[in-house]
């Protein structure tokens, strides 16, 4: 970002973007050296605030330390000098945004003519956090041409490459939301270098690196959306580290192969051993699942989930929402326990039971329903995350955020090989738009037709079961009862859909659906004005691969989409929330659970 | 529990259960669909437990097809994770459950926003179970057997029996009459829309303002007939009027 643009700009664009830009780029170069960074989307923002690269920036950090102290589920009000937020009145005039309020992210994965190296960045600065990246950055309003050619002006900026796109690699929403539950969509391309200047725009903050797969993997561990890119890349990878088995790509933990050295022999050189571990391994992701053979479950389920089928709702105390499930974090079978609020657990007597049998994790962390709501409720049950400190009963403490990202060295996501294999249409384009489908099957986005404004929410089509009911055979859609409504304090329990119409004691309500969801139709009609808007002002970005032909039948077909179209059916029955016959019910009446078996 | 039935789907939109764009994904296994009259795979879950017992001198756990599931969400599309052979317990605003638990392949994977109700497929392709929750924290994705979820179904409906319609067995339930006719009715008006003002450029004729820099506009040359299939990088808007499977 460090200059002005000339790089495939014609000179005739001189808007009030451009005057933005170099403003802006003015106003960074003032305010910090690091500047050309904060384009780069902060993969953990509290860590990234107290970075101490200038004095701006720690006293900033300073400031959101201590709000965050004093108001712990608020948002400190600093941080947003920090790092944009998605307020629509925050929003930097530079970037594109999407309807939510997240940005786009491009970036070029510059491979060497082999496909055995890829171009990694270092950063000259030594103080800052994340010292390897890529050559990436936000969509700027005045990216023309798209994102492919936005990451290319990223690798001539940052990396000061002129090369050209070979391959698209699928976009994806970022691997941990910030803090606002928003995900960045990343986009990222393999471009082939044409010429490889030795002076650039950024040259004074990123050195070049070329590096093999596993080379490049391990630098870029801390970034899972660098690491997918990657992994998704047509990058040569094999070689390098001889662990890179099959196996151990699927499930972490040390290979089953490796062999252990005899100890004796190499006593000295142990220690050395494993300061490099960490390294040399690659990462895995942090939380996986137990392993029945490896990990001590008889224990766990002879001593511990007896007596936890009990006492759940005792140890979890006050919290509203929360979890205890076994996994296996860094190599050892471990409770983990998730909650809105640590403090409110009642672990005493839970932790006399296990007994130092198994470590015990505690940390807050959001728990939520899979469909989607209105972004408010996200946003304060987001909130939590990054305010608490993690009590590690261990005796270890961690920043809940490191912990709840998972963005350690160690905690990257699980390496695969096998994924390359795949079809790569099995991993969609962004799914935001929702599909029309004239026959929905199996994972289609499928929402409550609700006239009131502003509500409705999104879930998925499971598929057509059959009820034989009186004899007579009757296909239904199988759906969740909490796409239909949130659970509030006021929601009756054991209340369901009861043919056609849920009645309580607000009176009766009936649920239609549709498909797809008035959410994804709104957010395609948003899209499809956005591309019109741009295409009208002569922008050809959206329309100049057939004059903007498919862009006016898609706009005609979501506006010719009529309540007859989108009907599909209504709920006729549903489970209602709450206590009810069900086996899962903690704390239920073991006679009864037998009747139901 | 968390189920709702949707009855009087038109019959003009009713599909037999089909992975979407699952075909080569499922080779291996089945064809694509859930295959017959299965209740529901119940001994997935006391395999879970079973393959335990007689297993401390091998090691299966790396790889495991039994601990293996998938699901095609609408937000995360089709993807797939390991099953824990324990299950979990957890709150979802004050009700307290047991349910069992997947790791999805990439954290913030199948069973985020938008995924609920996402059928769960073991890995020879019957359904095991229905999402429910996912953990944000450590990344693991919450779901309802689906035999319990059946049971619960037929105490609240009164059912006799519940099971899965196994290919072509709606058949006798579908039609097309109406759809073929929307379908026509949607491309003639589409194309009265979108097609009529094709030659000149982008601009389109309903806003009068638009500059259509005459020196860099090309006729298009796919402009013949109405093809109702954008599939070119367009951002996912897949919107299709075939039937898409």
């Amino acid at each position: 970002m460090g200059t002005s643009q000339s790089q495939g700009k014609s000179a005739s664009l001189r808007s009030l973007s451009d005057v933005a830009e170099t403003l802006t780029n003015l106003n960074s170069s003032i305010t910090s050296p690091n500047q050309s960074q904060s384009a780069l989307r902060p993969t953990s923002a509290p860590r990234r605030s107290s970075a101490p690269s200038t004095a701006v920036s720690q006293r900033t950090a300073t400031q959101a330390k201590q709000s965050r102290a004093t108001l712990p589920t608020i948002h400190g009000a600093e941080e947003r000098h920090s790092f944009p937020t998605q307020d629509s009145s925050s929003r930097d005039a530079l970037y594109r945004y999407g309807s939510d309020g997240s940005r786009y992210i491009n970036g070029a994965l510059i491979m060497s003519p082999d496909r055995h190296k890829v171009l990694v960045l270092k950063s000259t600065n030594e103080t800052s956090k994340s010292v390897y990246d890529l050559p990436r950055g936000y969509w700027q309003v005045n990216d023309d041409n798209g994102q492919a050619a936005a990451a290319l002006r990223e690798a001539w900026q940052k990396a000061g490459v002129i090369g050209k796109i070979i391959k698209g690699i699928e976009p994806a929403p970022a691997e941990e939301p910030d803090e606002n539950g928003l995900a960045d969509w990343h986009s990222y391309f393999e471009v082939e270098v044409e010429k490889e200047r030795q002076k650039w725009p950024s040259s004074q903050q990123w050195q070049r690196i070329w590096l093999n797969y596993r080379e490049a993997r391990t630098k870029l561990s801390d970034q899972p959306d660098l690491i997918r890119a990657l992994e998704r890349s047509t990058i040569f990878k094999r070689g390098g580290s001889p662990e890179s088995t099959l196996m151990s790509a699927i499930l972490p933990g040390p290979p089953v192969r490796r062999i252990s050295p005899p100890r004796k022999s190499r006593e000295v050189e142990i220690p050395q051993q494993r300061t490099k571990k960490p390294r040399t391994s690659f990462p895995t992701r942090k939380y996986s699942v137990v392993s029945p053979v490896k990990d001590n479950v008889a224990v766990w389920r002879s001593d511990v989930l007896p007596w936890l089928r009990k006492n759940f709702s005792t140890v979890m105390g006050d919290n509203k929402n929360g979890a205890i499930e076994l996994l296996r974090v860094r190599d050892q079978p471990t409770i983990c326990i998730t909650c809105t609020d640590p403090k409110a657990l009642q672990l005493q007597e839970f932790e006399n039971v296990v007994s130092g049998l198994f470590p015990m994790h505690v940390k807050p962390g959001i728990l939520s329903r899979s469909a989607t709501n209105q972004p408010k409720a996200r946003s304060s049950e987001v909130s939590h995350d990054t305010s608490f400190e993690v009590v590690d009963v261990d005796g270890e403490e961690e920043s809940g955020y490191i912990d709840a990202s998972g963005s350690e060295a160690e905690s990257a996501l699980s390496d695969d090989e096998v994924d390359s294999d795949l079809p790569q249409r099995t991993f969609p384009l962004p799914p935001v738009f929702g599909k029309y489908q004239q026959r929905p099957s199996c994972g289609t986005p499928i929402g409550v037709a609700d006239d009131e404004e502003g509500s409705g929410s999104a879930g998925t089509f499971g598929g057509v079961v059959i009820l034989v009911e009186d004899g007579v055979e009757t296909p239904y859609g199988l759906i969740s009862h909490h796409v239909l409504e949130e659970k509030t304090d006021d929601t009756e329990l054991g209340v369901g859909v009861d043919k056609g119409f849920l009645v309580d004691s607000k009176g009766e309500r009936e649920f239609p659906i549709q498909q797809p969801s008035k959410m994804d139709i709104d957010e395609s009609i948003d899209s499809l004005n956005m591309q019109w808007y741009y295409c009208q002002r002569d922008e050809k970005r959206f329309c100049d691969d057939d004059d903007g032909k498919t862009l006016r039948t898609k706009k005609a077909f979501v506006e010719s989409l009529d309540p007859q179209m989108l009907n599909f059916g209504h709920v006729e029955y549903s489970s209602g929330y709450g206590l009810d016959m069900n086996r899962h019910q903690v704390n239920l009446d073991p006679v009864m659970l037998n009747t139901v078996a | 529990m968390d189920w709702a039935l949707i009855g009087d789907i038109p019959a003009w939109r009713l599909e037999d259960n089909i992975v979407a764009g699952a075909e080569t994904f499922y080779d291996l296994h089945y064809d694509g669909r859930p295959n017959a009259l299965y209740p529901v795979e119940k001994s997935f879950f006391s395999f879970l437990s079973e393959t335990f017992q007689d297993e401390d001198k091998k090691d299966m756990s790396d790889l495991d097809p039994l601990r293996r599931v998938h699901g095609v969400g609408s937000y995360s599309g089709i993807m797939d994770g390991l099953v824990s052979s324990e299950t979990s317990f957890f709150r979802l605003d004050g009700i307290d459950s047991e349910e069992w638990f997947f790791t999805p392949r990439y954290n913030g994977g199948l069973g985020v926003k938008g995924d609920s109700g996402t059928w769960v497929f073991d890995d020879f392709g019957k359904v095991v179970g229905q999402i429910i929750a996912y953990n944000y924290s450590t990344h693991v994705t919450y779901f309802t057997r689906m035999d319990y979820l059946f049971e619960h179904i037929k105490h609240k409906t009164k059912a006799t029996e519940v099971f899965f319609p196994h290919r072509g067995y709606l058949e006798k339930y579908q039609s097309n009459t109406i759809g073929e006719q929307i379908r026509l009715q949607i491309v003639e008006e589409v194309a009265s829309r979108s097609d009529g003002v094709t030659d000149s450029g982008y601009g389109d004729s309903s806003s009068g303002t638009s500059k259509t820099g005459d020196t860099e506009i090309t006729t298009p040359s796919q402009s013949s007939g109405m093809s109702m299939s954008f599939g070119k990088g367009d951002g996912g808007l897949g919107w299709d009027l075939r039937r898409s499977y």
